[in-house]
């Protein structure tokens, strides 16, 4: 494949990747699958909880005893709950570092992103690609990093202080306006 | 240039299922041997035998605790017991009725998520590269960074990452044959190709 000339990109991004930056991605991911229901589930729970506890105190007898081990019951599924989202976060993170170290032998950890008006291009160590913007299924923008979502469950990000030519709110807009998707803000810290 | 070897293939159920079935790694072997009771204790039943007991234990009316923790123990037995035959007799049966379930749901689920049911592809494979093209989108890899390439009855799965895999239909050859075609990417990527199932 024939690649474009790097000086005709209107933008330019040079990408390393970094266990920080791995770090950021499942952060950001793992929020974005959370505000699509997990934390509805978590509060209702909560909250069907406390009202079975409150309803156990005001009445008496086989009422209050069933109220309140229903209560319970929720409480302990709702920890449950907290409990697998902590040791989700912990496990990822000891695979991601896992992962990184595994594939700091074979250095296939810089990218280089040329965005030209028709496609653009991912070069990395051993592969190129190049791709219509109209392949650009998702935008999303995980405080300070670009994540763009191909279609075929392809995941490309960068950071946006690693854009080189152009500016990354330019790039944003760019991506948009060629994409005809708008960037889905999810807050990272 | 030609390419060496070219196929062409459409992004159809049966391309993600071999994908999904050449990804699994093959499970260890079972130890011969007896199994203690403590081996087959699932940790589901325990934690849901104890929110049994505990919810029959708080609604039981008996007065005396010895009473009412035996009642609750023995609720609690029965309640996962029947559970537990349930559950099992559930499994089982879907494993009778459709063996390859989970894999094909599996399957489903990714082609419906990428987007690209029912577009065609192709693969080119040259001197020093191979290229595959989706419709929107062009990747050219060197042979140097396969990681490892598995077969199925029906694929040549080559793994570039453990989640990017690029599948060779074998009835998809329009240039080459695929038993000319396992001998050059065998060598080419100085990988054995292992048998997925």
């Amino acid at each position: 494949m024939e690649l474009n000339r790097e000086e005709d990109a209107r933008f330019l991004v040079h990408h390393q990747v970094t266990e920080k930056k791995l770090l950021h991605l499942e952060k950001g991911v793992r929020k974005l699958g959370f505000q699509s229901g997990g934390n509805r589930i978590l509060a209702g729970l909560l909250m069907a909880s406390v009202m079975g506890l409150a309803i156990g105190l005001v009445f008496d007898g086989m009422v209050a005893r069933t109220f309140s081990a229903i209560a319970v019951v929720l409480f302990l599924i709702f920890a449950a709950g907290v409990y697998s989202i902590f040791k989700a976060w912990f496990d990822a993170k000891k695979t991601i570092h896992l992962q990184y170290e595994a594939g700091k032998k074979d250095m296939n950890y810089d990218w280089e992103y040329r965005f030209f008006d028709d496609c653009y291009e991912v070069i990395g160590k051993n592969e190129a690609s190049r791709v219509c913007y109209s392949n650009l299924g998702r935008i999303l923008e995980f405080t300070g990093m670009l994540v763009l979502v191909e279609k075929g469950n392809v995941v490309r990000y960068f950071m946006e202080e690693d854009v080189e030519k152009g500016t990354a709110e330019e790039l944003r807009e760019f991506l948009e306006r060629k994409s005809g998707t708008k960037t889905e803000f999810v807050s990272v810290r | 240039m030609e390419p060496l070897f070219a196929v062409r293939m459409t992004h159809d159920e049966d391309m993600y299922y071999n994908q999904v079935l050449a990804s699994k790694q093959s499970a260890p072997a079972e130890k011969p041997g007896k199994k203690n009771f403590l081996s087959r204790v699932d940790l589901s039943d325990v934690i849901f035998g104890l929110l049994a007991f505990f919810v029959f234990y708080m609604t039981f009316p008996a007065e005396e605790l010895a009473q009412r923790i035996v009642q609750s123990a023995l609720m609690a037995g029965v309640f996962v017991l029947v559970l537990g035959q349930l559950n099992g007799n559930r499994r089982r049966e879907k494993q009778r009725i459709a063996p390859d379930a989970d894999e094909r749901n599996q399957a489903e689920m990714i082609m419906e998520s990428s987007g690209l049911a029912g577009e065609p592809c192709t693969v080119s494979f040259y001197e020093d590269s191979f290229q595959l093209e989706n419709p929107g989108i062009t990747t050219s890899y060197r042979y140097k960074g396969v990681s490892w390439i598995k077969e199925t009855e029906q694929y040549y799965m080559i793994f570039w990452t453990r989640s990017t895999v690029i599948p060779v239909e074998k009835a998809g050859f329009y240039r080459g044959t695929p038993s000319q075609f396992k001998a050059f990417l065998e060598k080419k990527c100085q990988k054995t190709i292992m048998k997925a199932r």
